[in-house]
């Protein structure tokens, strides 16, 4: 998903740039992380994963890591203040311990077998109801794969419904008829592929590169933001962007430290605002594409559902692997995956004057279960020309709705704030008493 | 022909060769062998062996501190003379307070700490390993456990100045005033180091200030009345005013602070509470004026811009513009500072300042990609500002993801359930909180004061009932 975003994003920076006006000076403001929330939540980890590794020692790394998020959220489930004391790390030892004690008696699948055994209960509730399908998947092993793929598609479908079903929630009712109806989807997919083998190897790459980049359907973030730095040519463009599913975004473009320039998009109205002038509706091509920069996911991620047909361009084991993606409106793309990791490598669109505009992806790093890309580079007619660089990443930094929605301040707004920052600061450089050192009450 | 060997008497027997541990002797009559044991030989043999064992031993230990696991400032010496060994304990002490020092570094938190406790019990007296490990303590969000590290240091420095003002500062900033009274009326005076007499004023006017926000006011007064040095110091100026403020005499706390400002002028903590107090009383006039003052005697002083903007807060006519101007500068002084923010933030959450807290909580996702604590102010704004559905609407869409951020608040979460009618979900989390503070009478005090300034009486009498 992020890697996406941010890729899509920052080309809408660009375009923003132009909607919002205003030159780009190179100046980066360093993020400046807090210490003490960095040091409890690290301390969490390490508390809870040292605990959980001596009582599972034969459980690999990857368990031993979903296991503490699972007991973390269950903890934030049945007791906040007792979630709140581990997250500052002033929870008492011994009562971890203990909680760790009860959590893994209550979870005796964790300690029986070590990976992935937290969601067997509801995937042999599905694979159960699988039986009466004996065309999709004859054997044990194959219904259980299916039940996999049914938890993975309810979890793009309705997080929601995904946590009902995983907390035990769901009624019997309620998951045969979602089971139904993924079985007539399975038998529509077979059917296709047995007309068209291009996209036989689709959903097992998609799957791959979803477990890969994103992570556990249940513990994929609901909302990003990230800073980063486009450089093309001499010219520095700082940018901050916030995003939040289904569909909200938020860009910030930054210069001498200030935000210039803000440009929206809350699910339905797409708007800008500039310094020194009032917010203002963005239309045509400029709120399209915000509109599509605004997808939380990837292309990859839910394409069924939103009638795009993937299609694999490469011959079958051939490196890199390369999907061809069309939307339902006609519009398509190529996204290339490496085999080994999954990750993404490149992205190639058509765009609406001919010629394939391409960015390029590297420098992955994790931030959490996300695979995240940090350099991106923009290709057009065969030469580079803009290169972007993520500097800080937080995912679910408590972002409202408001936050993305069009800008109604019954006083002075962020873009006022901003705008008697310039002028303080314009003041300083011109010899006037500067923001750091104001003089008295005088306004 | 062999012949047979002639029998010759015992005295005339040749006698077995000598032992270097002892030796045949004849003596007697008939002279007889005898064997004599050369104790002499057997003790210096022994001793020698000991002592190769010994020094074998040592010197292997020797070896691992110094060779195997490099522990510089290990020497032989002191390692194989017994009375110095605890230099060895004190090397291999500075040794783990540098290996935690590098682990936290590295923000590998949970070695780090166990590294600076085991530098801690290898070497107590280090003070420096203490005060480390106390600050590791605090950083993680465990001031209970920093503040026993440093009372865990009296015992070895409780002469040392640095350990008295850390444990002073750590209990004051933690809130730890029990502990502190602890330490300044019982262990320091067992080692011999008395720090409430006269010569120590600053000591003084911690357990005075721990005293009142303990709630004992009349405690408090009697520490001053007995201690003739706190009435005329400038600086006790500020708590002696609380006291009397706590005590009812809402007047003769204002009069105490004016003359201390009379006095010094200049002391920012005295003009701070004439302010505060001026406001307190309805001086509004006088509080306008004096807050103009403290800011023009201190333009860049936090303190005095959060009071002025208090004090203006009216936000209208004359004071508006006023009031925008030193907004301005206090955010283009402090727009990258969370703690000079985050005190704006309370500010705009008590008086129900939606947009002031809605800007910071914008402002601190631009500069520091997170929300929080902005978003909680926020939250708290619309509540005092009766905007209770919209507080409903912003507390649901940040428990979606951020339940255990809005733990370490959950009294406003109180509030706005039992706002929004849900007083069941309220009178939970009250349960919650009243278990919480059990043990912290201070917190749960504070909380009942917030919720009767947010106009949540209610809320508070609950809270204060006993079950």
């Amino acid at each position: 998903m992020e890697n996406l975003p941010t890729r899509l994003t920052v080309r809408t920076a660009l375009l923003c740039a132009l909607v919002v006006g205003g030159p780009w000076i190179a100046a980066r403001a360093e993020g400046t992380p807090d210490g003490s929330q960095a040091v409890g939540a690290q301390l969490q980890q390490q508390q809870l994963e040292r605990l959980l590794r001596s009582r599972l020692p034969a459980a690999p790394s990857s368990a031993i890591e979903g296991a503490a998020r699972d007991f973390t959220d269950h903890l934030r489930q049945v007791s906040p203040i007792a979630a709140e004391s581990l997250s500052t790390g002033r929870m008492d030892p011994d009562d971890l311990s203990s909680r760790v004690d009860v959590y893994l008696g209550d979870h005796p699948e964790l300690t029986s077998r070590p990976a992935t055994a937290a969601a067997d209960s509801p995937r042999l509730r599905v694979a159960k109801l699988l039986e009466k399908d004996p065309d999709l998947a004859a054997s044990d092993q194959e219904r259980r794969a299916l039940a996999d793929r049914f938890l993975g598609r309810l979890g793009e479908l309705s997080a929601s419904s995904l946590e009902n079903l995983m907390a035990g929630r769901m009624s019997d009712d309620e998951l045969q008829s979602r089971v139904s109806v993924f079985a007539e989807d399975c038998r529509a997919e077979k059917n296709r592929v047995a007309v068209d083998p291009a996209t036989a190897a689709v959903p097992g790459i998609v799957d791959s590169f979803e477990k890969a980049n994103l992570g556990p359907v249940t513990e994929r973030p609901d909302s990003i933001c990230f800073k980063g730095v486009e450089d093309e040519g001499d010219k520095r463009r700082e940018f901050v962007v916030f995003k939040k599913r289904p569909n909200k975004i938020r860009i910030h473009m930054i210069e001498n430290g200030l935000v210039i320039g803000v440009i929206g998009f809350d699910g339905s109205v797409a708007w800008r605002e500039a310094l020194g002038k009032p917010a203002a509706r963005l239309g045509g091509p400029a709120a399209a594409a915000l509109e599509e920069s605004a997808r939380f996911d990837d292309p990859l991620v839910g394409y069924r559902e939103r009638g795009a047909d993937v299609r694999l361009e490469s011959p079958t084991g051939a490196s890199p692997i390369s999907l061809r993606i069309t939307e339902a409106d006609g519009s398509a793309r190529i996204e290339t995956l490496d085999p080994t990791t999954f990750s993404e490598t490149s992205l190639r669109k058509l765009r609406a004057g001919g010629g394939w505009a391409e960015t390029r992806f590297r420098d992955y790093r994790k931030f959490g279960n996300l695979n995240l890309s940090y350099t991106q580079e923009n290709w057009s007619g065969g030469s580079l020309r803009s290169t972007t660089r993520i500097t800080d990443v937080n995912v679910d930094p408590g972002l409202l709705d408001r936050f993305f929605s069009y800008p109604r301040y019954p006083n002075f707004g962020f873009m006022d704030l901003m705008g008697g920052l310039a002028v303080i600061q314009a003041r300083g450089a011109h010899g006037a008493p500067s923001a750091g050192q104001p003089a008295g009450t005088a306004p | 022909m062999n012949r047979p060997e002639a029998k010759l008497p015992a005295s005339q027997r040749a006698v077995p060769p000598a032992k270097w541990w002892g030796r045949y002797e004849t003596d007697g009559n008939p002279p007889r062998p005898r064997f004599v044991v050369r104790w002499g030989r057997i003790l210096s043999a022994a001793l020698a062996l000991v002592l190769t064992g010994y020094l074998s031993l040592m010197t292997a230990l020797w070896g691992y501190y110094a060779i195997d696991r490099r522990i510089p400032g290990v020497n032989w010496l002191d390692v194989v003379v017994l009375p110095r060994f605890s230099r060895v304990q004190n090397a291999i002490g500075s040794h783990y307070f540098e290996q935690a020092k590098d682990l936290w570094k590295a923000k590998d938190y949970v070695r780090a700490l166990f590294t600076a406790r085991a530098a801690v019990g290898k070497a107590p007296a280090n003070l420096d390993a203490r005060l480390f490990l106390a600050g590791c303590w605090r950083a993680a969000g465990r001031p209970e456990e920093a503040v026993r590290v440093l009372r865990g240091g009296i015992a070895y420095n409780a002469g040392d100045a640095r350990l008295q003002q850390t444990i002073v500062g750590t209990c004051l900033d933690t809130e730890r005033y029990q502990d502190l009274l602890k330490a300044l009326r019982e262990e320091f005076p067992a080692y011999g180091v008395t720090l409430l007499d006269a010569g120590h004023p600053a000591f003084q006017l911690a357990e005075l200030r721990a005293l009142l926000e303990m709630g004992d006011a009349a405690g408090a007064e009697a520490l001053a009345s007995a201690e003739p040095g706190l009435q005329e110091n400038p600086a006790a100026a500020p708590l002696l005013a609380q006291v009397d403020w706590d005590l009812g005499r809402h007047d003769a706390a204002f009069a105490r602070l004016a003359r201390a400002r009379e006095r010094d002028p200049a002391d920012a903590g005295v003009q701070d509470s004439y302010v505060e107090f001026a406001f307190r009383t309805g001086r509004t006039a006088e509080a306008h004026s004096a807050a103009r003052q403290f800011l023009d005697r201190n333009p860049t002083l936090v303190a005095a811009q959060v009071r002025f903007l208090e004090v203006f807060g009216s936000r209208k006519g004359s004071d508006l513009n006023l009031w925008v101007g030193v907004f301005m500068r206090f955010m283009a002084q402090n727009r990258h500072s969370a703690d000079a923010l985050a005190q704006l933030g309370t500010l705009a959450a008590s008086e129900g300042w939606t947009d002031v807290a809605y800007l910071l909580y914008q402002n601190s996702l631009e500069e520091r990609l997170n929300g929080f604590p902005f978003a909680i102010y926020y939250a708290g704004s619309l509540v005092k500002a009766g905007d209770l559905s919209a507080a409903d609407e912003v507390w649901h869409e940040l428990s979606i993801r951020n339940s255990a951020q809005l733990a370490s608040a959950s009294y406003i979460g109180a509030m706005v359930a039992w706002g929004n009618g849900r007083v069941s979900d309220a009178l939970q989390i009250v349960d919650q909180l009243r278990t919480e503070t059990a043990s912290d009478l201070h917190r749960r005090r504070t909380i009942e004061t917030l919720f009767h300034t947010f106009g949540f009486a209610a809320i508070a009498d609950e809270l204060a009932k006993q079950k």
